[in-house]
């Protein structure tokens, strides 16, 4: 799904992104951990074409990003709240990204209803522009218009960061669902050990830009990232 | 402490992305300006030949006392387009030991370094202190130069107090253009200017009544900032927001989609709307500068350009940030399914229909005289056709971020006021070059008609243009994202 060769990203002399080799595969969730600076939101914006890369390429199904606007025909993505339209209701927005795929009003109609509890009663005719709700619903409108859009690709930075406890475990099932079901290829950062090792089927840990290690998640991974993290701030 | 806030201004200025990478267009900018306030002296050196001109045989301070209070009224309109509120990002100041007195001081003083307070200055003061020293002496020569310098604050800080104002109530906007309308064209200004200066010449100590106007507009002003510091935490509204759509849009499918967006952008923004009611009101405008173009070119022309500047008071100030607007969610309309040709093609098209909808308004001074509407028309295509490109190619030089609806930083005017006049060279220096050729060799009409044949040339060349900006935007495509993430 993803192939990235030689990526480097350089800010001020100092390397933020130097990735070798990775390839993501169809239908997994992948994980990226890694403290403050580690470079996984800068991963993100490259494979998103947000960022320009000083050396390298990121390969979406082949196609370079940079040179090519055909991923974003399957790829949804919710980075931060620079995602949101916030002139707009929530529905207008849910609407807005579904007719950007060419889905018709009634199909996000029933996926909106199948994630009412997600939004908790707080969001659908809420009656307010998506810029007045609070944090925690802005990022549930965000999440919620990428999964309506059924993209093959997910990329979401942080999703848990703003959930409340509830949601986050809605959050870790639905997706978990749609990888099943829909064989989706999930791409999601998060600073929530329990969250990635419990979602995820790959775990990627990431330091100054490098990617220092890339688990299968298994039953002691959990341990094994909580070693990493202990150690590295002595 | 105003020093630190204006190095704290300085720095935000020079380490803002794009800086020095346009060193070139600044240089060009600086030109402008240079330029403007040469023409500036130029005529104020020369004030006297050109009222002894105009008005053969008379003496040229009686002249210059009988026009001058109408410089003021039409200073206002001027300004009223041109002259933007102070900027400062307060957000961060206001939970630091500073005083609130201080920022609005900061706001206030900083504003006045501005070209339309420098420019009455190149204009009056050789004249002033040559031909009226002459005849009146030195203390009466200060009293009318400190009178003028009075009256241009008063203007200074009015403007600022009425766009304030109408940020929050937009009636203030349409009583502020209706009495500088009727101020303009209406009272007759001459006896009165006569009267009112020559008593300055005579007793100079009248020139101090004016500083009580300037006083209290400057008193009222800061008031008004002092109290909206906080407008953000005012900015909360509890009314019930409907959707919209706009079906007659979605026939153009997903560039209609992204237009409609926009006006919804536009008109659910505090910012944007306010700026479109500017728009609004600048067509009003037009009346004021609609007159006696029978006898010279010259005259002729300005009304002409006048026409151009009608159908765009709100494009050219929006255009030219086209994409600096969607800031606040540019990673998501980059990252949306949507391609970079149709995204370029909205705006294009986008930009049209508001520009369609000025001429349309625009045609009611074809009541006046049925001369207006072929230069409306001409002045309408040429905006269609040559300055939605100019605008749009303009938009991907801009790398920072406007906060179109919350905020007191007033942050869409962070613009230099040079870098919009660069802008507005690009879009007005090949009509009028193209004007002052074909009126020269043929007559006026000529050089109107030859503005809507290149108007014309540029519709049909449009999908061109389209593609040459497309182009443009990819190449920058990155810094603009990396300049719009920093807030």
């Amino acid at each position: 799904m993803i192939l990235i060769n030689r990526l480097i990203k350089n800010y001020n002399r100092r390397t933020v992104i130097d990735i070798r080799h990775l390839e993501i595969r169809p239908g997994v969730i992948t994980g990226v951990v890694g403290n403050n600076g580690a470079g996984k939101t800068t991963l993100f914006r490259l494979i998103l074409d947000l960022v320009r890369a000083d050396e390298g390429e990121v390969l979406s199904n082949g196609q370079d990003v940079a040179l090519t606007e055909s991923w974003k025909d399957y790829t949804a993505s919710y980075l931060d709240d620079g995602f949101l339209l916030g002139y707009l209701t929530p529905e207008e927005y849910f609407y807005f990204a579904g007719r950007l795929h060419r889905i018709p009003k009634k199909e996000i109609d029933e996926s909106l209803q199948g994630m009412a509890a997600f939004f908790g009663g707080e969001v659908l005719n809420s009656g307010k522009y998506i810029r007045d709700l609070s944090k925690g619903n802005q990022f549930k409108v965000g999440i919620a218009a990428c999964l309506l859009q059924r993209p093959e690709l997910l990329i979401l930075d942080e999703p848990f960061a703003n959930l409340d406890p509830s949601s986050q475990l809605m959050l870790v099932d639905m997706l978990r669902e749609l990888c099943a079901a829909r064989r989706m290829t999930i791409l999601v950062s998060s600073h929530d050990l329990n969250h990635i090792t419990g979602l995820c089927h790959r775990v990627l840990l990431m330091e100054r830009g490098e990617i220092i290690k890339d688990i299968d998640a298994g039953s002691d991974t959990l341990q094994e990232l909580e070693k990493y993290f202990k150690w590295v701030i002595r | 402490m105003i020093l630190t806030l204006l190095s704290h201004q300085w720095k935000a200025f020079r380490r803002s992305r794009g800086a020095g990478k346009t060193l070139i267009l600044r240089l060009l900018m600086g030109l402008v300006l240079l330029y403007l306030l040469a023409i500036g002296f130029l005529l104020g050196f020369y004030i006297r030949m050109i009222l002894l001109h105009i008005f053969p045989g008379q003496d040229a301070v009686t002249v210059f006392c009988r026009l001058l209070l109408y410089y003021f009224p039409i200073d206002l309109a001027v300004r009223f387009l041109f002259q933007d509120l102070p900027v400062l990002a307060t957000r961060p100041y206001l939970l630091q030991n500073i005083r609130r007195r201080q920022l609005v001081n900061f706001l206030n003083i900083r504003s006045l370094f501005h070209y339309l307070n420098l420019l009455p200055i190149c204009l009056f003061l050789p004249f002033i202190f040559t031909d009226v020293r002459a005849e009146f002496g030195l203390i009466p020569a200060l009293a009318l130069a400190g009178t003028a310098g009075l009256l241009v604050l008063t203007d200074h800080f009015l403007i600022q107090y009425i766009k304030g104002r109408s940020l929050f109530n937009h009636w203030w906007l349409a009583a502020f253009v209706g009495i500088n309308i009727v101020l303009i064209l209406f009272v007759p200004l001459r006896p009165t200017s006569l009267q009112l200066f020559f008593g300055i010449l005579h007793h100079p100590v009248y020139a101090l009544a004016f500083i009580v106007p300037s006083a209290l507009v400057y008193l009222a002003n800061r008031r008004f900032l002092y109290n909206n510091l906080y407008f953000e935490a005012l900015a909360g509204n509890d009314r019930y927001r409907q959707g919209s759509e706009y079906a007659w849009l979605s026939r153009w499918g997903i560039t209609g989609e992204l237009i409609g967006l926009e006006y919804r952008l536009i008109l659910r923004n505090r910012k944007p709307r306010t700026l479109l009611l500017f728009g609004v009101a600048g067509l009003a405008y037009g009346i004021v500068f609609n007159r006696s173009y029978d006898g010279h070119p010259v005259m002729f022309g300005m009304v002409f350009f006048t026409c151009m500047v009608l159908n765009g008071t709100f494009l050219y100030k929006y255009g030219t940030e086209a994409f600096a607007w969607q800031s606040c969610h540019f990673d998501g309309l980059m990252t949306a399914n949507i391609r970079s040709r149709d995204y370029i093609r909205s705006k294009f098209y986008g930009f049209s229909v508001i520009a369609t909808a000025a001429y349309i308004i625009s045609l009611a001074y074809g009541f006046l005289d049925q001369r207006m509407i072929p230069m409306l028309t001409v002045a309408w295509l040429y905006n269609l056709g040559c300055n939605i490109p100019v605008m749009a190619w303009c938009a991907t030089f801009s790398y920072r971020s406007i906060d179109p609806g919350k905020g007191v930083g007033f942050n869409f005017q962070q613009k230099m006021t040079t870098s919009n006049m660069y802008y507005m060279t690009l879009m007005m220096a090949p009509p009028f070059f193209a004007y002052l050729i074909f009126s020269r060799l043929l007559d006026p009409w000529a050089g109107v008609y030859a503005i809507g044949v290149m108007g014309v040339a540029g519709i049909l060349l449009r999908s061109w243009f389209i593609n040459l900006v497309v182009k443009e935007f990819s190449q920058r495509k990155h810094l603009i994202l990396e300049g719009f993430r920093e807030k």
